[in-house]
């Protein structure tokens, strides 16, 4: 009896724990899933990439990525919005300040001009205000304008805690960053930097 | 025991079937084909009113449509590689410029061969009710109302937005109009650089330097920000695409057919005007812009991923139902539609549309 009862228990408790472990698989699954990104996340991996430095009287410096990361970094907040009205954060990021960055050129003098260009063929211009953060800002919420005087250039290699990606301008990008949560407008928000030379008009 | 064992393998099994589910990608178990259509910002409210109407005739398509300036909708395709079905452009000269000649990668085939020049606008002078002297100003007198100094006065970025330099060259064309040499200078203010206005070869050249620094303009690099400063009273008038002004509810400045680029039969004047930039924002793109009437050009890229669906959708936008959409967005239509080399369209669109 009990052997006869052991036999037909065994094949249910058998399916029981068959159902245990594939319900515990998926489940594991299903959080590894929400808590990961889709895309894997390129955490500590090398990147080569050279940035070109030109100063306003021709000298040339070449920096690598990872001479730009062991540069003292800086911190901000910031997002952007296109043209056509889309909105992109407010981040949290990570980068360089483009003054530190152009000191090895010989520095941005108050007249001159900045010229940041990308690997895609973009360019976009700054003057000396601009770089110092007199930019317009604007509420995430309604892209209306409010004062911000904590805004400043920096190039970015990092997003929210992450490298950034292809999509966000990997490995180097323009943002204009303050203290708070405010957007800029998306044409200086250069992605994948390659070359900032500085002009004397 | 047996029916509480039961009842957990039941919960478990259930349990694993969720989780299970959820495991797949965002696309999974969606059965609608999607189909990509980029454009011109000006363009986004008629197209999100088509995107919704063309699923209502089509129920296994879904319709992106994602907007960006006109240069950009371009280069997503030819330089960021994006797939993208149908593009529309408020310059039609941009598709010739940027994508005829230019091969797809690894291809003999070029990114595109045709365009149709398929809408209009009209430029002038978006403002509210509660504007300074909006009560006041006409087409007879709005560049001196403009020059007045408590009015604030908004413009497109002339580097970035095609609106920009439109403005520009809008305000120099008023001179001859109005037979008055200060106009350009009285309205927008100064720069610094200065925008500087010379003649070459009987044309009006406006040169628009590296830097925008406007005394008195407010210059912004879109009218989404003009229209947030409109909105709010920071500016009293900017200058803006008529379709525009009418989907945010603004009211508009008819200006006259000489000066607001609307009109083929002042194609003649509005070329007395260009517009060159010192600075070229896209290596790909030479930065000079021709006085012409303006028109908005669609075409389908040869890599696009649904060719057959996409020449569904421009049929569907030049049909009756896209005319009407068009219409009650107030974005006008040309007619007769414009083809450029329609020899190299797809045969089906070709012979829909009767080119």
């Amino acid at each position: 009896m009990m052997g006869r009862n052991l036999g037909i228990g065994s094949g249910r408790i058998s399916l029981l724990l068959l159902a245990c472990l594939a319900g515990l698989l998926c489940i594991t699954g299903a959080v590894l899933a929400y808590t990961q990104p889709w895309a894997s996340s390129a955490a500590e991996e090398d990147v080569e990439w050279d940035l070109t430095l030109v100063g306003s009287h021709g000298e040339e410096v070449t920096v690598s990525f990872e001479d730009i990361k062991s540069m003292v970094s800086c911190n901000g907040r910031g997002g952007y919005f296109t043209t056509a009205g889309a909105v992109f954060g407010p981040y949290r990021v990570k980068g360089v300040s483009v003054d530190a960055l152009c000191e090895k050129v010989g520095g941005i003098g108050p007249n001159d001009i900045l010229f940041v260009s990308a690997i895609d063929g973009y360019s976009a211009v700054f003057d000396r205000d601009q770089i110092d953060g007199n930019l317009p800002a604007y509420d995430p919420e309604t892209i209306r304008e409010v004062p911000d005087d904590s805004l400043r250039l920096i190039l970015i290699y990092e997003q929210d805690g992450k490298p950034l990606s292809h999509e966000d301008g990997k490995p180097l990008r323009i943002a204009v960053v303050g203290d708070s949560d405010l957007l800029t407008e998306g044409l200086y928000w250069v992605k994948w930097v390659n070359k900032i030379e500085i002009i004397t008009p | 025991m047996r029916i509480l064992f039961a009842r957990l393998s039941t919960a478990l099994l259930i349990g694993s079937i969720i989780a299970s589910l959820s495991l797949c990608s965002p696309g999974c178990g969606r059965a609608r084909t999607q189909l990509k259509i980029m454009c011109a910002g000006s363009l986004m409210i008629p197209m999100q009113e088509l995107e919704k109407a063309f699923e209502s005739a089509h129920p296994d398509v879904d319709v992106t449509v994602e907007g960006h300036g006109s240069i950009q909708v371009i280069r997503h395709v030819t330089e960021l590689g994006d797939s993208v079905d149908v593009m529309a452009v408020a310059d039609h000269s941009l598709i010739p410029m940027m994508m005829y000649g230019k091969k797809l990668p690894e291809a003999e085939e070029y990114f595109t061969d045709w365009y149709i020049g398929f809408a209009t606008n009209r430029l002038g002078l978006a403002y509210k009710s509660t504007s300074k002297y909006s009560g006041e100003i006409n087409e007879g007198n709005w560049y001196e109302v403009l020059s007045r100094s408590d009015v604030r006065l908004g413009v497109p970025d002339p580097r970035i937005d095609s609106c920009g330099y439109r403005s520009l060259m809008l305000c120099q064309i008023a001179e001859s109009y109005y037979l008055q040499d200060d106009i350009f200078e009285n309205v927008l203010g100064t720069f610094d650089p200065p925008l500087e206005v010379y003649r070459d070869a009987g044309k009006d050249v406006i040169k628009v330097p590296e830097i925008i620094r406007a005394d008195r303009a407010t210059v912004r690099s879109s009218s989404v920000v003009l229209l947030g400063l409109l909105d709010s009273g920071d500016i009293d008038y900017a200058f803006e695409y008529e379709s525009v002004a009418a989907q945010h509810d603004l009211k508009f400045l008819d200006l006259p057919a000489d000066l607001d680029l609307s009109s083929t039969e002042e194609a003649e004047n509005y070329a007395r005007v260009r517009v060159e930039m010192d600075f070229q924002r896209f290596a790909t793109v030479n930065p000079e812009f021709q006085g012409e009437p303006i028109e908005y050009g669609i075409t389908i890229p040869a890599n696009c991923p649904h060719m057959e669906l996409a020449v569904k959708f421009i049929q569907f936008l030049l049909g009756p139902e896209g005319e009407r959409i068009l219409q009650q967005t107030y974005q006008p239509r040309l007619s007769p539609l414009k083809p450029d080399r329609p020899e190299n369209m797809p045969a089906v669109l070709r012979e829909a549309l009767g080119f």
